[in-house]
């Protein structure tokens, strides 16, 4: 079993590349590998309680709901948080300081920046 | 050796002459190589420079739901897959990398 963390940085709403990262996670699953998702930067904005569909934007509860499912370990990054004010964060997301994000990609055999 | 390669940008950038030349190194050095494209990284099958590694012997895959969604028609030698295959990808290759916007 591999331990693969896939790593989401960008703003929520330029881009379906937030999506795309967390299907590509689920994916990753398929073959019993441990999946860790970290939202970091701009990406922890994607960890919030957005209402996406408030502006016609495919919602990411689908995604979110499969990945919790699965068991994966979905990490916000304290220090990006802090940086934008952000204190609340959807459901099943953890916050992580500096040393448990360097600790999980120092132990992850592979590492996807998407 | 194995090596896994995940490409997610289109062929405008530099990464797809990045993946170009380390999947034909590679070949060279007699190792196996499996590319995944996914998101933008499907049109790189329009380009004739990436195709080509297929005739080098790279296996390469692509994200059918991604290519749907973008009218990326289908190519010989060129499998239009799942998830399921980049999962098996990153499962079983010996060292993985990701190409995608910086």
């Amino acid at each position: 079993m591999k331990k693969i963390t896939v790593i989401v940085r960008n703003l929520p709403f330029n881009t379906r590349r937030n999506a795309e990262a967390l299907r590509m996670s689920v994916g990753l699953t398929l073959r019993e590998d441990k999946v860790t998702v970290i939202f970091m930067d701009d990406g922890v904005y994607t960890a919030t309680r957005i209402k996406p569909e408030i502006i016609h934007f495919a919602p990411l509860d689908r995604e979110f709901g499969a990945l919790s499912m699965l068991k994966c370990t979905l990490l916000a990054d304290k220090p990006s948080m802090d940086k934008r004010g952000i204190k609340e964060l959807t459901e099943n997301i953890r916050t992580a300081d500096h040393e448990t994000i360097v600790r999980t990609m120092n132990e992850s055999d592979i590492i996807i920046p998407f | 050796m194995k090596l896994g390669i995940l490409l997610t940008t289109s062929p405008e950038s530099e990464n797809t002459n990045t993946v170009i030349e380390i999947s034909k190194a590679a070949r060279e050095e007699g190792h196996d190589v499996s590319i995944f494209l996914m998101y933008d990284g499907v049109y790189n099958v329009n380009l004739k420079e990436f195709v080509a590694l297929v005739d080098k012997g790279v296996d390469i895959t692509i994200c059918a739901f991604n290519a749907e969604q973008r009218k990326v028609a289908k190519v010989d030698g060129i499998l239009f897959g799942s998830q399921y295959d980049h999962a098996c990808i990153a499962s079983d290759v010996d060292r993985f990398l990701s190409f995608g916007e910086s």
